[in-house]
This record gives structure tokens, C-alpha cells and sequence, in this order.
């Protein structure tokens, strides 16, 4: 029986190992470092963690695990607060797995929103006569038009896809 | 020399553009930020392809302000990901990375990206499935539950991220008209 479990134990160990390095590629796209997706993705399975749970966990040094906290808090990602069982801060995700999905489909057309105004803006930037003829506008004018088709792609792509429920929605939105 | 080094950092550009140019990087890495959590260096860089489209280590050093191994990295990430190309300039042993069109990018970045997302989708699932079928052994060891739930939800995410690529293609294709 005691075999048993250490067999399952270490088959949970190797599979949780799998996800993190899964999680890590995935980071990729969006460059982030190993480092930082490595402890994303131990939050995302632990939920709430602490700095010495993730040094055992990643084997970084706690001045490593300390600097990449930091810089996740200040993406916004994940929020600190006091462990009611230790003296140790506890740190967990902003936005929690579960609620992640419909999160960012919300927050994308809030996304689209803002580039468009700030194609906008760069557009009346542009036709500015002091800049008129300036080196580099016809660069910028052509990424304004890229950047265009861009947005427009992605947004109608999205409007495609509804895998949020309105009360979902609405609750994203009140935040 | 100030001159010289101040005319290097325009790179071709009059101070009034490149100044809507570092405002068109700022809003990259903000924006970025805020909706995917995405690396800010990463974002610059991906800016300057955007806008000037090629662009050599040298180029990107100066604009950016990066270290030439915080650009190298960042170059080879691009790279890896089917952003943008890197070939040779003529005559010289320079490399240019080059990002294409727009058209380009996106059927450049879709192949890749949905080849690996379906790997991962099929791995996940099968994952889900083992956790699911080995739950009376498994359930009481720590970190089970939150292992489960883990693997679901990356498997949904993963599942909608592969099915906007999709959707961005087909909506790419009738807008471009091909």
C-alpha cells in the first residue's frame, strides 16, 4: 500500500513537472523568460505559494524567487498578502485560473478599443504639417495601416468566439 | 561626436517622428503589459519590427537601449517564434532580421503556433484523462486537486487560443481578399 502511494506520488511529481515545462513554452510566445513562467506556473497549480515553497519548488535562490515576485506584482499577474498561519507572505494570482479565460476575452475588446484610438491619434499625429513631409512619416503612416488590419483581423476573430457567460462578463467588468 | 551618436540614435528618422515612434513603443509595452503580461522588452523589440521592418542587432541596440545580449536574446526569441526571419546582408558577414508584411507575419506565426498549441492540447487532454482514471490513488497526495484543476483549465485556454488562431486566419484571408 505504502509502495503504492510513493509510486502515484512520484507519478503526480512527473506530471506536475510535464505542466510546468508546458506552461514555460507557452510563456515563450509571449517572451517571457523560463524563469518567470516557472513560477507562474507553480502559482497557477498551488494557488496560493510562498517564497520558500517556490525555492524547493524551482531550486532558484530566494533572491531570484524575490526579484521575479516582484516583477509579476508589478505586471499586474499576482498580489501578496499575509499568511494568517506563518510570518511568511503568501502570493497568488490576480485573476484565478478559473476566471482567467473569460477575463481576457473581456479584456480583449477593451484592447482593441484603446488601438484603435491610438491609431487615431497617431493618424492625426501624422497629418500634422510640420511633419508632413518629415523623415520616417511614410514609416509610421504604413504601420498605421498595417497595425489597422492588424486589429481589425483579431477583433472580428474574436467577436467569432463566445465562451463567456454574461454574468461572467459582467462581473470582469465591474472590476 | 555627441552629434554623431545623437544622429545614430534617430536612425534615419527627424527628432519629431522618432519621437511618435518611442510613443508607438511605450504604448507596445504598456498595452502589452496590461493584457497579456508580456515581456516589456520582448514588446520594444516587436515594436521596431513593426515599424521599421528591418532592422540590424546593431540597429536595435541603438534604439532600444538594450544590452547587445539582451537584444541577441530577444532576436533569437523572435526568431524562434516565426516573427520575423534572419538572413545576411550581401557582401558583408552582417545579419538583418526581417519582419514581412503583415499577411506574412500572421501566416508565419499561425503554423508554428497552432502546430505546437494541438501538441499540447492532445498531451493535456491525455494528461487530464491519466489524473482522472488514477483519482482513487492520486486524490490524497497534496497538490492533486490543484493539479486537475490546473490541467482542465490550461486545456480550455490552450483549446481557445488554437481556435482564434483559426478564426484570425479565415478572417485574415476574407479581409485581405484571398
Amino acid at each position: 500500500m505504502r509502495y503504492e502511494r510513493l509510486n502515484a506520488e512520484m507519478e503526480l511529481r512527473a506530471i506536475e513537472k510535464r505542466l510546468v515545462e508546458i506552461i514555460v513554452n507557452l510563456g515563450y510566445f509571449k517572451g517571457r523568460s523560463r524563469r518567470t513562467s516557472e513560477i507562474l506556473a507553480y502559482l497557477y497549480i498551488h494557488n496560493k505559494v510562498t517564497q520558500k515553497m517556490l525555492r524547493k519548488a524551482t531550486g532558484y535562490s530566494l533572491g531570484t524567487v524575490s526579484n521575479t515576485l516582484k516583477e509579476l506584482r508589478q505586471l499586474g499577474l499576482i498580489r501578496e498578502s499575509r499568511n494568517p498561519e506563518g510570518r511568511e507572505r503568501l502570493y497568488e494570482l490576480v485573476v484565478p485560473l478559473s476566471q482567467q479565460l473569460a477575463y481576457y476575452s473581456v479584456a480583449m475588446n477593451q484592447y482593441f478599443h484603446e488601438w484603435n484610438e491610438f491609431l487615431e491619434h497617431l493618424e492625426n499625429e501624422v497629418r500634422k504639417n510640420h511633419v508632413a513631409k518629415k523623415k520616417g512619416v511614410e514609416e509610421i503612416r504604413h504601420f498605421i495601416n498595417k497595425m489597422r488590419v492588424v486589429i481589425s483581423v483579431s477583433a472580428a476573430a474574436m467577436a467569432r468566439l463566445r465562451f463567456t457567460k454574461p454574468e461572467i462578463q459582467q462581473e470582469v467588468a465591474d472590476k | 561626436m555627441r552629434a554623431k551618436i545623437a544622429r545614430d540614435k534617430l536612425k534615419g528618422f527627424d527628432p519629431e517622428i522618432r519621437q511618435i515612434e518611442k510613443d508607438i513603443v511605450t504604448f507596445f509595452k504598456e498595452k502589452g503589459a496590461e493584457f497579456g503580461a508580456k515581456d516589456p522588452m520582448f514588446m520594444t523589440a516587436l515594436a521596431y519590427f513593426y515599424v521599421r521592418e528591418r532592422l540590424t542587432q546593431q540597429d536595435l541596440q541603438d534604439l532600444s537601449g538594450f544590452s547587445a545580449g539582451t537584444v541577441s536574446k530577444v532576436l533569437r526569441q523572435l526568431v524562434e517564434i516565426g516573427v520575423i526571419t534572419k538572413g545576411i546582408i550581401p557582401r558583408t558577414h552582417k545579419h538583418l532580421y526581417t519582419m514581412d508584411q503583415p499577411t506574412v507575419v500572421f501566416s508565419q506565426f499561425f503554423l508554428p503556433a497552432r502546430k505546437v498549441l494541438s501538441k499540447y492540447e492532445d498531451e493535456l487532454k491525455e494528461t487530464k484523462a491519466h489524473l482522472v482514471a488514477h483519482a482513487s490513488e492520486m486524490q490524497r497526495i497534496k497538490g492533486f486537486k490543484g493539479m486537475l484543476a490546473a490541467v482542465t483549465l490550461l486545456q480550455r485556454s490552450v483549446h481557445f487560443v488554437s481556435t482564434l488562431i483559426a478564426k484570425m486566419k479565415e478572417e485574415a484571408e476574407k479581409q485581405m481578399g484571398r
